[in-house]
């Protein structure tokens, strides 16, 4: 039924009988009038609701930045309190550990399922000492943490590989001496040691550096080798 | 005061002029209700449901005049009567869309008084009650009556006929009794 439009409904004398004394009329208008003001008053809830919400996103709004703060500290100290294995953390507390990686050797006989990170871990220059000891070596790119392996660093064999080395953990951010770098590469029996010579020392000429077998293909006007990397037995 | 007034009143959410109101129409709307529900109980809170709706949505309501409001209460209790049985289910009634033959004597209804009609329309089966109170006391069409309820008009006049049928069957029987206790 519309509103406006009412249907010809007329009174009818059975409408006119009297109800008799099983209807309360004035009971029934108590109910009636109790069941009104409920309504007024469920219009006026979802005004305070409203008002609720919009306070607590204010607060949220305002408490937020403090929040994230808080967490990022949370993993700095995390990452003092377990750093990798094989890095020490010195000097300044600023240095931090992100998103600090299990390293794993990859093509390890115990773990050939990994893969090693590099990246992950990402320390400041300063706050890294590399850690001089005797690691087995299986492939000369293949840098290790002992984090997951501490048996291969201890162990003999295979003794024929067995190199010393300095440990780099990032190339990218970990650059030392070329010189001293160059040096330890000439001591260790490295089959490319003019690819590592081209690689660190920048200021050695083309003809200077190019070995005898391999022929340096040019690309845009830099030296570019591919050598094929394999352990010396 | 007049109904106008008391309709802007309530409006504006009068409670006094709610009261008026309901004092005004509650006896006539209370049996409307009894009409279509056999329990007291249940007609007195349909009755108070329709009061309720109609309060609630007077802001719609334009003022047209005293018959107006009069119908528009009307068809709100008669509406929450309906919906109350269809929530009982009372309208599963085998479809039978031949009419059957109306042999009912309309004389016999003219001469009843409005307080044994009543008496009598209570006693029939709801879904016969129904059609006949929608049919013969509101004055509806059984095109309306259909859409209303859901059903065909095959079963609104059918239901009606029957509904006749058995209403001259109990004034007959009424009849027979009143005459045997005159007898002796």
């Amino acid at each position: 039924m519309k509103a406006g439009k009412p249907t010809e409904l007329p009174s009818s004398p059975l409408d006119s009988l009297s109800p008799g004394p099983a209807f309360d009329k004035a009971s029934a208008w108590n109910t009636l009038q109790q069941r009104l003001e409920k309504k007024k008053t469920r219009i006026l809830f979802p005004w305070k609701w409203a008002a609720a919400a919009a306070l607590l996103i204010c607060c949220t709004v305002i408490l937020w930045p403090s929040a994230k703060k808080e967490t990022s500290m949370v993993k700095t100290d995390d990452g003092k309190k377990n750093p990798a294995p094989g890095i020490q953390l010195t000097g300044k507390e600023e240095k931090s550990i992100v998103n600090q990686k299990e390293m794993a050797v990859p093509n390890s006989p115990a773990n050939p399922n990994s893969t090693a990170d590099f990246n992950s871990v990402q320390v400041k220059m300063e706050s890294v000492i590399p850690v001089n000891e005797e690691i087995a070596i299986y492939d000369s790119f293949s840098l290790i943490s002992p984090l997951s392996q501490p048996e291969l660093t201890l162990s003999a064999e295979p003794a024929a590989v067995k190199k010393k080395l300095r440990v780099v953990y990032n190339n990218d951010l970990a650059v030392t001496d070329p010189e001293e770098v160059v040096a330890a590469a000439e001591e260790t029996e490295n089959p490319i040691p003019l690819f590592r010579k081209a690689k660190l020392n920048h200021t050695l000429k083309a003809e200077n550096i190019q070995p005898e077998g391999i022929t340096p293909r040019r690309k845009k006007g830099i030296l570019f080798f591919s050598p094929s990397i394999k352990p010396k037995d | 005061m007049n109904q106008e007034q008391l309709i802007k009143e309530c409006k504006q959410g009068s409670a006094a002029a709610q009261k008026c109101l309901y004092d005004l129409y509650a006896d006539h709307m209370f049996m409307v209700c009894r009409r279509y529900l056999k329990n007291e109980a249940d007609a007195e809170e349909r009755m108070l449901d329709g009061f309720f709706k109609f309060f609630s949505h007077i802001n719609d309501f334009r003022y047209q005049g005293e018959a107006a409001i009069f119908s528009w209460i009307k068809r709100i209790m008669i509406n929450e009567c309906l919906m109350f049985l269809r929530k009982k289910k009372p309208f599963e009634i085998t479809v039978e869309t031949t009419d059957l033959p109306l042999a009912v004597n309309e004389e016999v209804f003219s001469k009843l008084e409005a307080d044994e009609l009543l008496q009598l329309i209570l006693r029939l089966p709801v879904g016969y009650r129904t059609i006949f109170n929608l049919f013969a006391v509101e004055g509806m069409s059984h095109k309306e009556i259909a859409a209303l309820l859901k059903i065909s008009e095959g079963t609104s006049k059918s239901q009606l006929s029957k509904a006749r049928q058995l209403l001259q069957k109990m004034i007959n029987h009424e009849n027979e009794k009143h005459e045997s206790r005159k007898a002796n």
